[in-house]
């Protein structure tokens, strides 16, 4: 696992983002009330050094949500294109918080944007379902994330947040510990491998899922 | 390095066999007509892997394409000689 970055909490370099961050956090957590649940004492460490983060998607404030279950971190949200083209994009350009890439043409650029970010030693997060969830239900993962992983040599944290019923019910989350592909990294994996261990990462958000429901 | 439409053709059939070796038949029948998304299903992320393996395999780099830029092997193909 590479170093964590040398700029912790505050970092001038980052400044829109973590003022966005520390001014919202107070009310945040008076709204929002976190509970987070985490699989195993493992995965309650906190997370140094590149990772990326995958989680549910159920809701288009789900970064907001995950920024306050892994909040000692900054992070990197992989976003569509057409969200950057949006009136909040330039906002979130500037704030250097959104790694924009098309979904229908997807380029190289962008994937070595991803990798080289977490090769830097930052927290990457994407939402391997590629859009918003019918209803909160889980919904296929693509297979970008594996590949991600792979080819960064970064492990993966999976994240499970519980979709909120009300606007005041308490914001519910599960931290799975880290996923190492290294040992999967020696040549290059085939197609099944890549399929079989998103395969498996569903698996365990249908887990933590379960953890939350009480299944 | 200098390489025939062909050379690369052939060893871009061995980068897809090594990813897909249950496709093994389909692969050796592949020419620089066969469709990569339409004739051999690749999808955005396979699409990908194949751009990381063949830099890997021809040391080269490509450019900002995307994974649409691409319709056949044959441009693929045309790609990498532009490069070489």
């Amino acid at each position: 696992m590479s170093k964590p970055n040398k700029a912790r909490l505050f970092s001038p370099k980052d400044f829109v983002a973590d003022f966005i961050r520390i001014s919202g956090a107070l009310p945040g957590v008076i709204w929002l009330r976190p509970r987070i649940r985490y699989t195993s004492d493992k995965a309650k460490k906190r997370i140094r050094g590149g990772a990326l983060v995958v989680a549910n998607h159920t809701s288009f404030v789900d970064p907001g949500y995950l920024m306050f279950v892994i909040w000692y971190r900054r992070h990197r949200f992989v976003c569509h294109q057409a969200f950057m083209e949006t009136k909040a994009g330039p906002f979130f350009r500037a704030a250097g918080c959104c790694i924009p890439i098309d979904a229908d043409n997807f380029s190289i650029n962008s994937f070595r944007q991803i990798t080289d970010s977490l090769t830097a030693g930052n927290l990457v997060t994407l939402f391997p379902e590629g859009h918003v969830g019918d209803g909160g239900k889980l919904q296929e993962f693509k297979t970008g994330a594996a590949l991600i992983s792979m080819q960064s040599k970064r492990p993966i944290v999976p994240v499970y947040v519980k979709p909120r019923e009300h606007w005041y019910s308490r914001l519910e989350a599960v931290v799975d510990e880290p996923v190492d592909l290294t040992a999967l990294c020696e040549g290059r994996p085939a197609f099944s491998k890549i399929n079989d261990i998103t395969r498996r990462l569903r698996e365990r958000e249908e887990y933590m899922e379960g953890l939350l429901s009480g299944k | 390095m200098q390489m025939t439409r062909n050379e690369i053709l052939e060893k871009l059939k061995e980068i897809l066999l090594s990813a897909d070796e249950a496709a093994g038949d389909s692969i050796h029948l592949v020419t620089e007509r066969t469709g990569l998304q339409s004739d051999l299903g690749l999808s955005s992320v396979n699409m990908l892997y194949m751009i990381i393996a063949t830099e890997e395999v021809f040391g080269i780099r490509f450019d900002e394409v995307g994974t649409n830029d691409f319709k056949t092997v044959g441009d693929v193909v045309s790609y990498i000689e532009g490069k070489l």
